[in-house]
């Protein structure tokens, strides 16, 4: 069957007479070039021509353009949303690093390379006609957040949350106290944490904070090499991880087992670790049995896990942990006082407070402290306790204690024209999904903007100046599949699905090759 | 040593090593075997239970879960009856783009090369009326739309070719809930049960109810002719003890 045959059994209508045309004037060598036309003619004509129910005026001059800035998840499905509803909208999405794809490629776990399939739908998104891709652009230093206004109809502010929350105890600053921010950064190959200093010769580690980034990084930490190095896990961190002599985290949290933040997918990838023993005390899960019935589905799944994997753990989990060389414990109502280092300035231990819980809901029980202390020796400590974005622009309005930007569905406080999705917009919590819905509404918002007339077209002089301002520094996402086939090569030799670049200029070295 | 099927897919996992795979008692209704282009080497047999649906296998094969990383470029090599060999799609072993498919009959092979993507199947027409399944989609508007499907089609890659909004963000590989939908009752109680992991995923889905599935785990039967599945509102949700609706 040719690939005529199999268009005709996919496409209708005049669609089809175009695609026959197009596909008859390629030669058989280049089958793999049809398969990619037949995919994007299928992609592309199935979104524009989406009976989407409202209609926008198709005239030139009111062609609208929106920049997006930052090309994670949220700046991805925002712009999907922008071109699948509008017939002629342009959108621009600006990158500070050479590489797309923000935390997808430099937060994802590597050993979790089933959530990077997304990449493929932001890959459909960017080779639209209607979507740019500017890397290694970044605003504040080329060009400032005025040049995009004045540039573009709207301007979606979609960068993340750039910081984390710090302890403030004593001792914070000592080496090998490192936030699982960076140390995430560094083995997913981000380029500002490659030179991370990690040590690794101890044998006790502690990771504060109960969210999925904690079990992230704990999970790294315990996970056998022969797994890790079929990842796409940076090299520098693989060569650590080989040499490392953990054998122990603690996974210390202020609360107790109903208020963890982490999810029960991660949580339940923690207790089948192989050579891995799971240790959560019994005293620390007594009586919450009874809360379980009464829990929203999703809290009480995973409080029922917690318990049954430290009361009636299954026959496998326990013949796996009686073998165990490793362990991790889930540690609760304890927070951090100190951290404790010996006569070299190296870190022994955390001194930690025992706490107790008060309050009447669940959800929203505060932990106290009491007088009763504890000490956990470790040679690495790990603060994981949550991220927090930063203003990009002093004349922003933001909420420094959420660490967001203030706005309301989206539209950032008296700025027309300005709008936020994902992480900057409404704190750093949450899965794909739910980044998912907010690009989608925001991108809805926009056009309900537009098509209301909040939003005037833009000017398309300026925007064009800009672009050529920016032309001989900017990376385009046909630079960028040049990277990627670089870095995948380079993985196909060493058995990994690809061996990331961490190196900014050789990425636009490749990049401009 | 030999796994028989465990997940309802219809796929049975033989050992190349312990027992030959060149026993064909073994697989009566035809195998699948991926090898490594580079050593030669066989990496995974899948053989296919008869007694199970067809598409279901050939579905299964695409995903090639079980195929570790370091063999980026594996030769699929199927050996199948002639009437199930009729019945697979031309290119329904959809797998990661840069994999190369070599299907094999007896004596006849044929090859292609080049991307293909998941979701391949559901853009074939039905064939016969008695492939066909109607199945309904409720958008998040409220609208109705019939979509005339087939025995084998994925829910979610069904909705992808008929525009409808779902998305599929892990491509069925049960990492999101990005294409959770709401299952009709009387639908809901003649799916298989879900599997630990799409529970875990479910958990994580915005507005989760009693009746709630993740689209690309509901493969078309015909007993499942006439189901309706309800897309959920769409609204942001970032709560992890499930949605607390926000007034606006």
């Amino acid at each position: 069957m040719n690939i005529i045959q199999q268009l005709r059994q996919t496409i209708q209508g005049p669609q089809l007479t175009w695609c026959i045309a197009r596909a008859v004037k390629l030669s058989t060598k280049s089958f793999k070039k049809e398969i990619d036309l037949f995919h994007s003619i299928r992609y592309n004509f199935g979104k524009s021509f989406s009976s989407s129910g409202t209609f926008y005026s198709t005239s030139s001059s009111a062609c609208q353009h929106v920049a997006i800035v930052g090309s994670g998840p949220a700046g991805y499905y925002t712009a999907q949303k922008l071109l699948k509803s509008h017939p002629d909208l342009v959108v621009d999405i600006y990158e500070k690093l050479p590489v797309p794809f923000g935390l997808v490629r430099f937060g994802v776990a590597p050993d979790h390379p089933e959530v990077k399939n997304v990449i493929n739908t932001f890959t459909n998104t960017a080779n639209s006609d209607r979507c740019n891709f500017f890397g290694n652009v970044e605003l504040g230093k080329d060009l400032s957040l005025k040049d995009l206004r004045d540039a573009y109809t709207a301007v979606v502010l979609c960068y993340g949350a750039a910081e984390d929350r710090v302890l403030g105890i004593p001792g914070e600053d000592l080496p090998n106290v490192l936030s699982a921010r960076s140390f995430v950064g560094w083995y997913n190959g981000l380029p500002q944490d490659a030179q991370l200093p990690v040590n690794l010769d101890c044998e006790s580690a502690v990771v504060l904070g109960h969210g999925n980034v904690a079990l992230d990084v704990a999970r790294i930490l315990l996970t056998p090499i022969s797994i890790l190095e079929k990842t796409d896990i940076s090299e520098h961190a693989l060569e650590a991880l080989r040499r490392s002599s953990v054998k122990r985290v603690h996974i210390v949290g202020r609360r107790g087992p109903l208020q963890v933040a982490f999810t029960i997918k991660e949580l339940r990838e923690m207790t089948q670790l192989p050579d891995t023993r799971t240790v959560i005390q019994q005293t620390d899960v007594d009586g919450i049995d009874k809360y379980i019935q009464d829990l929203p589905r999703p809290r009480k799944r995973l409080t029922d896990l917690i318990y049954k994997s430290s009361v009636s753990p299954g026959e496998k989990e326990v013949k796996t942990w009686k073998e165990a060389s490793r362990e991790w414990r889930l540690v609760f109502l304890r927070s951090p006082l100190q951290i404790l280092q010996d006569t070299n300035g190296q870190v022994k231990g955390i001194e930690l407070a025992v706490n107790r819980l008060e309050g009447d809901s669940l959800k929203n029980q505060r932990a106290v402290a009491t007088d009763e202390r504890e000490v956990i020796h470790c040679g690495l400590i790990l603060r994981s306790i949550g991220y927090r974005g930063l203003p990009l622009d002093d004349d922003l309005p933001f909420n420094n204690s959420r660490g967001v930007i203030e706005n309301k569905n989206s539209r950032i406080k008296n700025e027309k024209g300005l709008y936020c999705a994902g992480w900057i917009g409404h704190g750093p919590v949450g899965v794909i999904v739910d980044t998912m819905t907010d690009g989608f509404e925001t991108g809805k918002i926009i056009l309900a903007d537009i098509q209301s007339g909040v939003l005037e077209s833009n000017d398309e002089h300026k925007r064009q100046g800009l672009l050529k301002s920016l032309q001989a520094k900017a990376i385009t996402f046909s630079d960028w599949k040049k990277i990627d086939r670089a870095e995948t090569e380079a993985g196909a030799k060493v058995g990994k699905p690809r061996e990331k670049i961490s190196d900014i200029q050789q990425m636009i070295q490749i990049a401009k090759s | 040593m030999n796994t028989a099927c465990q997940d309802g897919c219809g796929v049975d996992r033989l050992d190349s090593k312990a027992v030959g795979f060149k026993k064909k008692e073994l697989w009566p209704g035809g195998i699948a075997c991926v090898t490594d282009r580079n050593t030669r080497r066989v990496i995974e047999v899948f053989a296919y239970n008869p007694t199970r649906c067809f598409n279901q296998f050939v579905y299964s094969l695409s995903i090639f879960k079980r195929l570790p990383p370091q063999h980026t470029r594996p030769k699929v090599i199927v050996l199948l009856t002639i009437e199930y060999f009729k019945k697979l799609p031309y290119s329904g072993l959809s797998g990661p783009q840069f994999w190369t498919h070599r299907l094999k009959l007896q004596t006849r092979s044929f090859r292609f090369q080049g991307p293909l993507y998941h979701g391949d199947y559901e853009w074939q027409d039905p064939k016969s009326e008695d492939e066909v399944v109607n199945i309904t989609y409720i958008t998040r508007d409220g609208e109705r739309i019939p979509v005339r499907g087939k025995v084998g089609d994925n829910v979610m890659y069904l909705a992808h070719r008929h525009n409808i909004e779902i998305e599929g963000a892990c491509e069925a590989s049960l990492a999101c809930s990005t294409c959770h939908v709401y299952v009709k009752d009387e639908y809901f109680d003649k799916l298989p049960e879900p599997d630990e992991k799409e529970d875990d995923m479910l958990d994580l889905a915005v507005f989760l109810k009693e009746n709630s599935r993740l689209g690309c785990q509901i493969i078309l039967t015909k007993e499942l002719e006439g189901i309706e599945v309800t897309l959920p509102k769409a609204t942001r949700n970032f709560y992890v003890d499930g949605h607390v609706p926000q007034p606006h």
